[in-house]
């Protein structure tokens, strides 16, 4: 069973993008993790904003093992419901400070997107080659129409688009304040794999608050290019398939609204994988990150049964792998 | 050392390793480079340019292997960490 079948229930464009995202991948098995024998906790749809969700639906589908079961199909609108506006993305200039820019991570770290950070490429990636900005203006070359920023967003970069920073706007793709909507089909209850399964390079997941949870961006497609697919602070950004998407969880910084810790003080809750499996912050109140993930970087305990923690805001990833079977569906 | 000889010194310690650091680690995509010649689900690390290690398994993204971690970050001991790098303005706070 491939997530071509979970993809084509995903409101997506026609085009293939290296800047992450929409591509159909199959999901495999693992040789080596082994199967939890820990509680399950259903799906609740509940605790997804209600501003957030365009429907929910109990369908009949068939799972990534080939059995029957009942999954939620949830259409959710794609703009983060806790949010009015998007961005800052790339900085206009080289004087652009934080609060007017947004994010790019590299090797695991979070940068904050300044002016500064644009005219120092060179430096930073150790090639003269990077030249982002007007250098006798200070300007910064921004993808500011959809053909730059599509054109900007493909694997092969044309030489007129590459030394660019890379921005799509969502208007581009929905109606002013809205976003590209996306179904995703959730196993009711989650059913652990007998060997994860593959991430693949769509998307893993979706966030309680409506918008896609993309699998690992090909940074090194984007570097290669020159270009910079600018993030805003909650790690996200616009493609033409996916729409607004994030690569990260970075709640609770400059312009991206915290999530609440739960009352036990473990991580809060953010979003669910595509097998059903709650996805919770890195860290809990104390700052500190669970010693005992799998390689999915899940974990289990009494509270919230089997439930992955996302990876921090800077490395690419929210989780390593499926630990649950994935769902496809049989009657729509 | 008097504080102006100091400050050079901290600045300029600064300057070299931020230069040093674009020719170890930025660029380099480590995360993919850690697992660029392994294969899937093995252990892998890498040292970021902070002196942070990361450490975890390979795991397949399309057609890439990247080497998502699973276990905490070790971070670099604190002089490292308070290196005076204008590049290197990290999240580690809010900006
Ligand atoms: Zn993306
Ligand atoms: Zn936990």
């Amino acid at each position: 069973m491939t997530k071509a079948s979970i993809s084509s229930l995903i409101i997506t464009g026609s085009l293939a993008f290296s800047g992450c995202g929409g591509s159909s991948e199959t999901i495999t098995d693992d040789e080596t993790s082994e199967t939890p024998s820990t509680d399950i906790l259903a799906v609740d749809t509940t605790l997804f904003d209600s501003a957030a969700v365009v429907s929910v639906e109990t369908i009949d589908c068939t799972l990534s093992n080939g059995d029957d079961s009942s999954c939620y199909a949830i259409t959710v609108t794609g703009f983060p419901s806790d949010r009015t506006e998007l961005g800052h993305f790339c900085p206009t200039d080289i004087n652009t400070e934080a609060e007017s820019a947004g994010k790019w991570f590299d090797d695991g770290v979070l940068y904050d997107l300044t002016g500064e950070f644009v005219s120092n490429l060179d430096l930073f990636y150790g090639n003269s080659e990077w030249q982002l900005f007007d250098a006798d203006t200070g300007e910064i070359f921004i993808t500011d129409t959809q053909v730059s920023c599509e054109a900007a967003a493909r694997p092969d970069v044309a030489e007129e688009y590459q030394n660019h920073c890379v921005q799509c706007e969502l208007t581009y793709y929905a109606d002013e304040g809205q976003g590209v909507e996306s179904t995703f089909l959730l196993p009711i209850n989650p059913v652990f794999r007998e060997t994860s399964g593959d991430i693949g390079m769509s998307n893993i997941g979706v966030s309680l608050n409506g918008v896609n949870l993309a699998a690992a961006a090909p940074t090194q497609a984007i570097l290669s290019a020159f270009t910079i697919a600018a993030f805003d602070d909650c790690v996200g950004h616009v493609n033409p398939i996916d729409g607004y998407h994030y690569h990260g969880a970075n709640h609770g910084d400059g312009e991206c609204p915290a999530v609440e810790f739960e009352a036990d003080g473990h991580a809060g809750i953010f979003g669910y994988a595509l097998d059903g499996f709650a996805i919770y912050g890195m860290l809990d109140e104390n700052g500190e990150e669970a010693t005992d993930l799998d390689e999915c970087r899940g974990q289990t305990d009494e509270v919230r049964g089997y439930h992955y923690h996302s990876a921090g805001p800077g490395e690419n990833a929210f989780i390593g792998c499926f630990s649950g079977e994935t769902a496809n569906s049989t009657d729509i | 050392m008097n504080t102006f000889s100091k400050i050079v010194v901290i600045v300029f310690s600064g300057l070299i390793n931020a230069i040093a650091q674009a020719h170890n680690g930025h660029g380099d995509e480590l995360p993919w480079q850690a697992c660029s010649t392994s294969e899937k689900n093995t252990p892998c690390e890498y040292t970021n340019s902070h002196g942070d290690i990361y450490q975890g398994n390979c795991k397949l993204f399309g057609e890439a292997l990247m080497c998502v971690r699973n276990k905490p970050i070790v971070r670099a001991n604190m002089s490292k960490m308070l290196t005076p790098i204008k590049l290197d303005n990290s999240n580690q706070g809010t900006k």
